[in-house]
């Protein structure tokens, strides 16, 4: 059976051209996980082994957005970081930055 | 609770967060409370804390990822037309003759495919959105969107026409699916009436979309009037 992200071939949409920019954000995500590859603990086969397996309805999200699901994934099989650490720390940085408001 | 940012409304208004500024300064925004920004940024602070990567190296490669543009291509490209032997190399070895120019494939190889009155080119990736980012930059949205991910690989000459390119019936378009350890880089054909024209002149004609093959370069107008 063809999964999800094997697109190629189907039917779909016209295609829209609007042009936005990178957010910051998914700039990091790329950097930081270049940084990570560079040290040679990640290849870019292992990190698409986890974007293919993501739910169809996260995939769907957007592009950097799937990748930053799929990098922690990575990671946390890799024994670098854990979901659980990553989103605890989600917490923290959110109540940061809302009380500067 | 912070709203998700939605971006369809004019970008004047003050903002109760702090928001992140983008390395071109320019007007738009997005709430570094949302999911993702979040997530990006404990990645980045946990990876740091524990040794993995280095803060210095994670800003580095932002600087370098921002430092990527269509520019570098079109300089390539602008180089191969008046410079047959380069030319040459070019679609020989496109990893190796990018490196005369100091651009790293970071593990891919390229190659460069060529324009011609029988034969236009155009690339996609179907199973992800590999591109050759150290030379056109960070790939549009579009590259990457399901529509052109799908249909570019069964009904391309459909899809140019919706980027206002039409391909003469008796000229074969050639779609290349690009993977994670193969990138494709279309060399347009050079305009007519610019066979005097210098390199850097030339580089001006090279857009993005030219070198992914959606579309030709042409001439403007008033330039072509001159």
């Amino acid at each position: 059976m063809r999964r999800h992200h094997d697109m190629g071939g189907n039917p779909a949409g016209p295609i829209e051209l609007d042009e936005v920019p990178t957010e910051p954000w998914a700039k990091t995500l790329t950097a930081v996980f270049g940084a990570v590859r560079e040290k040679g603990l990640s290849t870019v086969d292992e990190l698409r082994r986890h974007l293919e397996d993501l739910p169809p309805e996260v995939y769907d999200r957007g592009y950097f957005q799937r990748w930053a699901e799929a990098a922690c994934d990575h990671l946390e099989e890799k024994g670098l970081l854990t979901r659980a650490e990553v989103e605890a720390r989600m917490e923290t940085i959110k109540a940061e930055l809302e009380a500067k408001k | 609770m912070a709203q998700e940012h939605s971006h369809d409304h004019p970008h004047d208004h003050d903002h109760d967060h702090p928001v992140l500024k983008y390395s071109d300064d320019s007007e738009h925004d997005y709430d570094e409370t949302a999911r993702y920004p979040l997530m990006a940024e404990a990645m980045r602070q946990l990876l740091i804390e524990k040794g993995v990567v280095d803060a210095d190296r994670v800003r580095d490669l932002v600087e370098f990822m921002d430092s990527r543009s269509e520019a570098i291509g079109a300089q390539i490209i602008a180089k191969a037309w008046t410079d047959a032997d380069y030319k040459k190399r070019l679609l020989e070895d496109g990893t190796k003759a990018v490196e005369e120019f100091d651009i790293p494939m970071l593990g891919a190889e390229l190659i460069v495919v060529e324009n011609t009155p029988d034969v236009h080119n155009m690339i996609v990736c179907t199973l992800c959105s590999c591109y050759p980012r150290t030379i056109l930059g960070l790939p549009p949205d579009w590259y990457k969107s399901k529509s052109y991910r799908s249909r570019a690989v069964i009904e391309p000459r459909a899809v140019l026409k919706e980027f206002g390119t039409d391909v003469a019936a008796d000229t074969a378009v050639r779609v290349h699916d690009s993977n994670a350890d193969m990138r494709y880089l279309v060399m347009p054909m050079q305009p007519e009436g610019t066979e005097d024209w210098s390199a850097d002149q030339l580089a001006d004609l090279i857009t993005r979309d030219c070198m992914i093959g959606v579309t030709r370069p042409s001439v403007p107008e008033t330039v072509a009037a001159e």
